[in-house]
């Protein structure tokens, strides 16, 4: 570089950094994360009081599970996200927001997502694939909100006065490219009505595409972004530079690049090609090298000042949550080997390594970055540092309530379903026997939510009080160089420098996408390639209508689909999921999480009786179940009038309906319906038809049973 | 039961092998890229976040142009 800076053309320009906005999302993401952290402690209730259901359906466990999980990401984090980022972005680049409009277009939009949420997910519309369960229209919306955002940030680099874009800048514009390219991706889905629609991908590829999705939402949304806010905040509240720049940026190549070939760890064991298991593996135990890069880089930015540490609550729990962070990175990739997924998988574990990073990294860091900015905007002190201790301290313990007994419970339950006698017969046969003993954790777990949101709320008394002895500054005044008359009357350097964002966030796609066509490409080969089984048929209608039943009900918050090829899980269950079974199924249910017993061969296990019956009242049929009561099932009636849409749809996405089936294809439904309530009446129960619970029971008695027909003319043979 | 589910792609097992190749290459021409880095560069950078907001900082711009 030789352009020399003379001061005839040094040109101070003045403008306004926008507060307001950054105040906005900042309220909008304390508010959502205290709904987020309520809905989930009636989540964690339900697993040992399943009657606490205050709304009936609209609060039952399957369905406001995803809320919780979308209400924490999206909501809480998202919002925290965009905060950080329209705080720090215009002073890293000395400009205000590209433009007011789209930042307000950016803010009302995401607030709208949220609140569309809010309501269709407690009504049962769900993709059912998890972090993605909301439906095309709002997927649509999330798109346009998402370009809006994009627009606004790479604009400012543009108008920027400052030549180098710092390293947290490079992390946010690898998140903004990255979340784009995942979610369009993920989303693909063909619509039936307004709110429903099936993915167009089916079975082993759903899964990939989703776990690809899913993984990378966590890398994407919950890391990257984070990592950028770290590298701003950090250095700002310890009025220190960062440890070591050069390791800021092989940290983000390094991460970017790994974390997206990470995704299949997530279906080990699975129907899904070995190789892609095998690089799923690899590459998730080289992501704790730029991990702890990242959170070594942190923590030694802090090297030498830890008495600052101690006085200082926003460096504690900055602290806290990095350590937080190395703690999940590190348990990410053991959790990926084959040896320890095998117990930990499907277990509670897993819900406690998620929630070290939801409550530890992300809670603890956007509570370090509200207790530094509050004072900074209302132009104050902090309220009270002795209330951000006490909130310190009961997040703190909040999370080692929560995490420990999940740890536990999760750890003994895996062992619990694969231990044998010594005669050779499962200890525990009975599935209920491993969930009852392991109640107690699930009730420490949701003291140690209640814990963390307590101190949320200490924490909101804390800023609120701040905010008031304060004034606030809604456009801050600031002045900088432009940088546009650096070039010596030629604009080359000035060019380079405008499209250095643009390259940047070009350069991140190549990386990211290097990745995911590697993984995503030859798994979009395998429909032709994925064994046919010739038992394997379509869906009845009626069963398709039980499916989406199942869907909207979130059963598959609960119970997986997916027989692993272990002994025990065979023994358990019966025969192990083949990959050519999941050809129908648009969209995959495998479950990520075994709360009940996997279903995928439940068919034919038990009489329709038993399922009228188990569905109406669990706890009659297995003393002690934690499973929720579904009455609605009993009083609502199916509504056929998607039939034919909902055929068709199947037959365009490639399953062999005869041309013009969808035309009969009631006639059929109430046939079988008619044959289920046959069945009922003799074993002495009065079902109607029309009963959803009737169309469910089909879907039930159909799972898994292509194979054991082949098995049964095997036999005869 | 995986190993026939990808028989129609020709030698599967390189993709792995691939995808390892192409993060190492990735890999070393970025820390050799990192390694070069000018000290002073670096200085200018990690101090971005650090300057005061409104304030000019006339020694940063100056280490630029060297
Ligand atoms: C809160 C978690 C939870 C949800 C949600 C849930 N279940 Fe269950 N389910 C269980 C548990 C625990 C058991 C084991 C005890 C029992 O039999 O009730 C179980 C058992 C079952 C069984 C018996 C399986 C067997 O092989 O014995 C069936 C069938 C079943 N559930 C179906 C469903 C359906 C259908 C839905 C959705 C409408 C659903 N479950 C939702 C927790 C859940």
């Amino acid at each position: 570089m030789t352009t020399q800076l003379n001061s005839d053309n040094m040109n101070v320009e003045r403008f306004q950094y926008d507060n307001k906005i950054v105040k906005y999302f900042m309220i909008a993401s304390v508010v959502f994360g205290v709904v987020g952290m309520m809905v989930g402690l009636i989540v964690a209730t339900q697993l040992f009081i399943p009657e606490f259901n205050p709304l009936g359906q609209y609060t039952g466990y399957g369905r406001i599970r995803p809320l919780h999980t979308n209400a924490i990401i999206f909501a809480f984090v998202g919002n925290a996200i965009f905060c950080g980022i329209y705080y720090s972005l215009q002073r890293l680049l000395k400009a205000r927001m590209f433009s007011d409009v789209l930042s307000w277009i950016h803010f009302w939009g995401w607030q709208l997502i949220i609140v569309l949420a809010a309501v269709t997910l407690p009504m049962g519309y769900t993709t059912s694939k998890e972090y993605a369960e909301l439906e095309w229209p709002i997927d649509i919306l999330i798109t346009l909100v998402w370009v809006v955002f994009g627009i606004n940030m790479i604009g400012t680099m543009i108008k920027r006065r400052e030549r180098h874009l710092y390293v947290a800048v490079w992390f946010y514009i690898a998140t903004w490219v990255t979340v784009a390219v995942l979610h369009i991706f993920n989303s693909f889905e063909l619509p039936i009505s307004i709110l429903k629609s099936y993915s167009v991908y089916a079975g082993v590829q759903d899964a990939l595409v989703q776990w690809w999705y899913g993984h990378n939402a966590v890398a994407f949304f919950l890391t990257t972004p984070y990592l950028g806010l770290m590298y701003y905040f950090l250095p700002k509240a310890a009025n220190r530079p960062v440890y070591s720049y050069r390791l800021s940026i092989v940290h983000f190549w390094a991460l970017i690049f790994i974390y997206i070939w990470a995704g299949p760890h997530h279906l080990l064991y699975s129907a899904l090609p070995d190789w892609a298991q095998a690089l799923g593996v690899v590459f998730s135990v080289m992501l704790i090298a730029p991990s702890w890069g990242g959170m070594v880089n942190g923590l030694l930015t802090l090297r030498g000042s830890w008495d600052q540490v101690r006085e200082n609550p926003v460096l504690k729990f900055m602290v806290v949550a990095l350590t937080c962070y190395g703690m999940a990175t590190f348990e990410g990739p053991m959790l990926s080997l084959k040896n320890v997924n095998a117990i930990a998988h499907f277990t509670d574990w897993i819900v406690g390594h998620v929630h070290i990073g939801g409550l530890g990294w992300n809670g603890f860091m956007t509570f370090g970055i509200l207790y530094w900015l509050v004072p900074r905007m209302w132009k104050t002190e902090l309220y009270s540092v002795r209330l951000a201790n006490i909130h310190f301290w009961l997040g703190t313990l909040g999370i080692i309530f929560y995490a420990l007994p999940l740890y536990f419970s999760g750890f003994a339950q895996g062992l619990m379903w694969k231990e044998f006698t010594e005669d050779g017969f499962l200890r525990y046969p009975n599935f209920l026997e491993t969930v009852t003993s392991i109640i107690p954790m699930y009730i420490t777990r949701a003291f140690g939510g209640l814990l963390y949101l307590t101190g949320t709320l200490v924490m909101i008394y804390n800023l609120v009080k701040t905010a008031q002895k304060g004034s606030f500054v809604a456009n801050e005044e600031a002045e900088a160089v432009s940088m546009t008359p650096m070039g010596h009357g030629d604009n080359f350097w000035h060019r380079a420098l405008e499209r250095k964002p643009i390259l940047l966030t070009t350069l991140s796609l190549v990386v990211i996408l290097i990745g995911g066509a590697i993984e995503i490409i030859p798994t979009l080969l395998v429909k032709s390639n994925i064994p046919t089984i010739a038992t394997v048929k379509p869906y009845t209608p009626l069963e398709l209508h039980g499916r989406d039943l199942y869907i909207r009900e979130g059963c598959v918050g609960c119970h997986s689909q997916l027989v692993r090829p272990f002994r025990h899980e065979t023994e358990r269950y019966g025969e192990y999921s083949k990959a050519g079974e999941y050809v129908y199924d648009h969209p995959f249910l495998w479950g990520s999480k075994r709360t009940g017993p996997d279903l995928h061969r439940l068919g034919g296990k038990y009489p329709d009786s038993w399922h009228y019956q188990h569905m109406l009242e669990p706890t009659l049929i297995s003393p002690g179940s934690i499973m929720p009561a579904y009455g609605w099932l009993f009083d609502q009636n199916v509504d056929t009038k998607d039939l034919k849409a909902k055929i068709a749809a199947m037959r365009t996405l490639g399953v062999p309906y005869a041309e013009g089936y969808e035309e009969i294809a009631e006639q059929d439904f109430w046939a079988q319906a008619d044959k289920i309530v046959a069945n009922l009446k003799k074993d002495g129960i009065e079902a109607n038809k029309e009963q959803e619970i009737v169309a469910l029971i089909a879907y039930m008695q159909r799972l898994g049973t292509d194979i054991k027909l082949k098995e049964q003319t095997a036999v005869v043979q | 039961m995986f190993r026939n589910v990808l028989p129609g792609i020709e030698n599967v097992d390189w993709y792995g092998i691939l995808s390892l190749l192409i993060f190492f290459t990735f890999f070393t021409f970025m820390s050799i890229y990192v390694w070069r880095m000018k000290r002073a560069d670096i200085q200018v950078l990690e101090n971005l976040p650090l300057e005061e907001e409104n304030q000019l900082n006339n020694t940063k711009n100056e280490n630029i142009g060297k």
